[in-house]
């Protein structure tokens, strides 16, 4: 999570990138390109895709810098773009492939703790993977971003209801689909 | 407040999302609902499991390959006359290029006269007279009252 300093470093990091600087946008991606790796390989399942889908996100950034203006955060303006090329992928592609070789399990596990550990992540991605694109986008960012309703509804243009709305159809679903795996245990 | 609308907004109340005074009404429902309670813990449940899913992708690295695709290799230098420089130096580049180019075509056109006088030279033995003085006048080396002048003469009363 940002702290207020962080928050303001990137506004204007983004301020100087809209000047041309490209120092501070190279600064603003490399602060930046875990998250929004993590975010877009967790929508669309395939290590290679997520990472052509980030670059786009950046080259969004690059080419709309002058139209950036700091009336939210800046990781807000981020997500949205986010939001947006995740979304357009999975639209113009339907098929999102499993890529379990990208998930490294905790080296602290013992060989049977990896493999129940890897099982889990299997379980829960399967699960999320059935969620329809825009609760699957706003479980990811609430719950694996720390993103607030507020900051979801302005990422991905809806109301606030709305995103409380989505997450809670989502809940649902997701306790359905799951409810195999909890009898298990 | 009835149960279906308390459990619409379960999933807000486990994610710290509702106002003070909704999540005490909510809770107090909770309190005395087993029903509504019940459907609280599993989504507690899955959303504590949900939250299991770990994503470690190593380290990333795209830099290097936004950098191509946009074409910002080198950082851009500061400075007022740097600054003044990167804003016109791509708009500028174009048309001072066609300036020089129209420049050198145009001082090219002008060094070299149209040469009517030579289209109406005839014979081979004028031609060479007029190619003399021509030359002796570029070199400005015709003296007067000499051969060289009278060749000079000579040409140009023949061509017209």
């Amino acid at each position: 999570m940002n702290t207020n300093k962080g928050v303001d470093q990137d506004v204007q990091l983004m301020k100087r990138t809209a000047q041309g600087d490209s120092d501070a946008f190279k600064t603003i991606v490399v602060r930046h390109q875990a998250s929004v790796l993590n975010v877009i390989y967790r929508f669309v399942g395939n290590r290679v895709e997520a990472e052509d889908l980030a670059q786009e996100v950046f080259i969004k950034v690059w080419k709309s810098r002058e139209q950036y203006k700091p009336v939210a955060k800046f990781t807000t303006w981020l997500y949205r773009i986010v939001t947006n090329v995740s979304l357009n992928a999975i639209r113009r592609k339907r098929t999102s492939s499993l890529d379990c070789l990208a998930e490294i399990v905790s080296g602290d596990l013992s060989p049977v703790g990896q493999l129940l550990k890897k099982e889990t992540n299997v379980v829960i991605k399967n699960a999320i993977d059935y969620l329809p694109p825009n609760q699957k986008m706003a479980v990811i960012l609430h719950r694996f971003e720390n993103l607030s309703y507020k900051e979801i509804s302005e990422a991905m243009k809806i109301s606030l209801p709305a995103v409380e709305s989505l997450l809670h159809r989502a809940s649902l679903k997701l306790t359905e689909i799951l409810a195999p795996y909890f009898d298990k245990k | 407040m009835p149960c279906e609308e308390i459990q619409n907004r379960l999933t807000a109340l486990l994610d710290n999302e509702l106002a003070l005074a909704e999540r005490l009404k909510i809770e107090a429902h909770l309190a005395e609902c087993k029903r509504c309670t019940e459907e609280f813990q599993r989504l507690s449940q899955t959303l504590s499991l949900v939250d299991q899913w770990q994503v470690s992708l190593g380290p990333v690295g795209l830099l290097g390959a936004i950098e191509e695709k946009i074409s910002v290799p080198y950082p851009e230098s500061s400075g007022i006359l740097a600054s003044i420089w990167n804003t016109f130096r791509a708009p500028a580049l174009v048309p001072l290029s066609a300036v020089i180019i129209l420049g050198i075509t145009i001082g090219l056109v002008l060094s070299f006269p149209p040469n009517q006088v030579w289209t109406t030279i005839k014979t081979k033995e004028q031609k060479e007279q007029y190619l003399q003085a021509v030359k002796m006048d570029m070199l400005k080396e015709i003296p007067p009252n000499t051969v060289a002048e009278s060749y000079f003469t000579v040409a140009v009363q023949n061509n017209n």
